[in-house]
């Protein structure tokens, strides 16, 4: 009888575990920074501030709702590399709720049933395996109720 | 007294019809899908499962009780299909959560009960003095363990349940619990084992020996414990994996129906494992008002039993966000049998793949 889920590990363009257990309050929580001089706030998160240069940055957590700003359909004709599961996958531009944009993957909603302006709160999916077989998790936007 | 401050559920949206199943295996008698009410059961997502489903009912639940997660000191996550078999899922959760690093966090991992054994186990801390506010996660991806073409695979399903439980602000207080185990082999997955495997046969007096061997007394000591008399109570949770159980349960125990089945949920949701009973009282939770008894029976195979009775208090009508389970349950959306076996990876696949394409 098969012992193990039968997910593959990619090969190419695969997340590095070590990596990612570093990246994992973005991921997880959508913590990026904000710069302690200018209030910029930037997500994923920076160690230099892109706006005014300085290095005072401190972490932030980001709004975990926001707005479709705008978003399309993987449209490749054949699956990205470690999402040979997910059909009908849709990318889409999040303006969070405290104005950080965020590029995202739409969770159990078809493009058709998508409209820009569409409320969406954040959850944690299962992204594709680490390059060790590990799981790992992360950010995706589900559409909310009502 | 410690008890339940605020509840959150989450289900995966998918659903996936008993005749779909049927009509590929054909493996049971048309009748027999009527007889165990296997209507439909939910699909988890090609990325869901215990830990996503388990994070995001936590995260109603805190919303609910308008608690931010720096203000919980104790989580317990309880599942019998963790994905992983070493490593802790409770540590992912709590980082997912942004709970304080510094607080008491486990994972419960057995049987059907391991679910409401971690809110068990949250009571106790909360009631040792140990932590103020606890989590309590019931979480399971069962459809994922059952082999394609096992009459099971109707009802095995996916999804969580979660629990704050604190002696402030509670909606239901805890009157009396009680507990029997001894070991019965019903269902089973021996250590590297994928699927679930059954001990005592899926239909028949046999099927249900651990149930009933198992709750009777528990259920007795509890009545005997509180006094309790069985004729007042209003509600019951009780094990649901198949629709014949509760009946078995309601019938052994000498529960009136009325009880007993408006809380059962198998034939829309299936098995949702160590989340069944818990996702049960919550939908009582949901239509219940103040002042009333609920007696919450859960058995997980070889795990023996806990019955546990409940009061609810004068804060429950005002709890935020309630109902929570119904709009959760009649939120699916239903897929075929082929894209629910590609979703619960039970089709063969290379290990390691370069790309759809190659």
């Amino acid at each position: 009888m098969t012992t193990e889920l039968p997910v593959p590990i990619p090969r190419v363009e695969i997340h590095s575990t070590l990596r990612s257990a570093r990246e994992r309050e973005g991921r997880y929580r959508l913590v990026g920074s904000r710069c302690s001089s200018c209030q910029a706030l930037w997500f994923p998160r920076r160690f230099v501030c892109p706006r005014c240069h300085s290095r005072e940055l401190e972490p932030y957590q980001c709004s975990h709702r926001g707005t479709v700003v705008t978003f399309w359909p993987d449209t490749m004709g054949f699956p990205a590399i470690g999402y040979e599961e997910i059909e009908d996958r849709v990318v889409a531009l999040v303006r969070l709720d405290d104005g950080v944009h965020v590029i995202t993957e739409i969770a159990d909603t078809p493009a058709g049933r998508l409209q820009n302006g569409d409320r969406v709160r954040m959850v944690l999916r299962r992204q594709k395996r680490e390059d060790t077989g590990n799981w790992c998790y992360g950010y995706k936007f589900e559409k909310e109720a009502g | 007294m410690a008890g339940i401050v605020a509840y959150g559920v989450a289900l995966p949206k998918r659903r996936l019809r008993s005749s779909d199943i049927h009509a590929t295996w054909r493996n049971v008698a048309e009748d027999v899908l009527e007889k165990f009410a296997f209507v439909e059961r939910c699909v988890p997502g090609p990325d869901e499962d215990p830990i996503t489903l388990g994070v995001d009912s936590a995260r109603r639940c805190l919303e609910q009780a308008g608690r931010e997660p720096g203000e919980v000191d104790g989580l317990v996550f309880g599942s019998c299909t963790n994905p992983y078999s070493t490593k802790a899922a409770a540590t992912v959760v709590g980082e997912a959560l942004g709970l304080p690093n510094g607080i008491f966090s486990t994972d419960v991992q057995f049987g059907g009960r391991s679910g409401s054994d971690a809110l068990t186990v949250a009571l106790a801390l909360v009631g040792s003095g140990m932590a103020r506010r606890v989590l309590a996660v019931a979480s399971d991806c069962l459809s994922r363990h059952v082999p394609p073409g096992h009459v099971y695979e109707y009802s095995a399903s996916a999804g969580a349940v979660s629990f704050l439980v604190s002696a402030e602000e509670t909606v239901a207080e805890v009157e009396g619990i009680s507990y029997w185990a001894s070991d019965r082999a019903d269902w089973f997955r021996v250590a590297g084992e994928r699927y679930l495997q059954l001990g005592g046969g899926f239909v028949g007096h046999m099927s249900s020996w651990g149930l009933v061997e198992n709750l009777l007394p528990a259920w007795k000591e509890l009545v005997r414990r509180t006094g309790l008399d069985p004729a007042s109570l209003q509600y019951a949770a009780v094990p649901q994996s198949t629709g014949v159980m509760p009946l078995i349960v309601a019938t052994r125990l000498e529960l009136d129906m009325d009880v007993v089945l408006p809380w059962v949920l198998t034939a829309s949701v299936g098995d949702v494992g160590s989340a069944g009973v818990p996702l049960s009282l919550c939908h009582v939770l949901d239509n219940a008002g103040p002042g009333e008894k609920v007696v919450v029976l859960v058995y997980g195979w070889g795990g023996g039993a806990t019955a546990m009775l409940l009061h609810t208090t004068q804060r429950l009508p005002s709890l935020p966000g309630r109902p929570s389970v119904m709009p959760e349950v009649e939120r699916g959306e239903y897929v075929d049998y082929s894209r629910a076996l590609k979703y619960e990876h039970k089709l063969l696949r290379p290990d390691r793949g370069l790309s759809g394409y190659y």
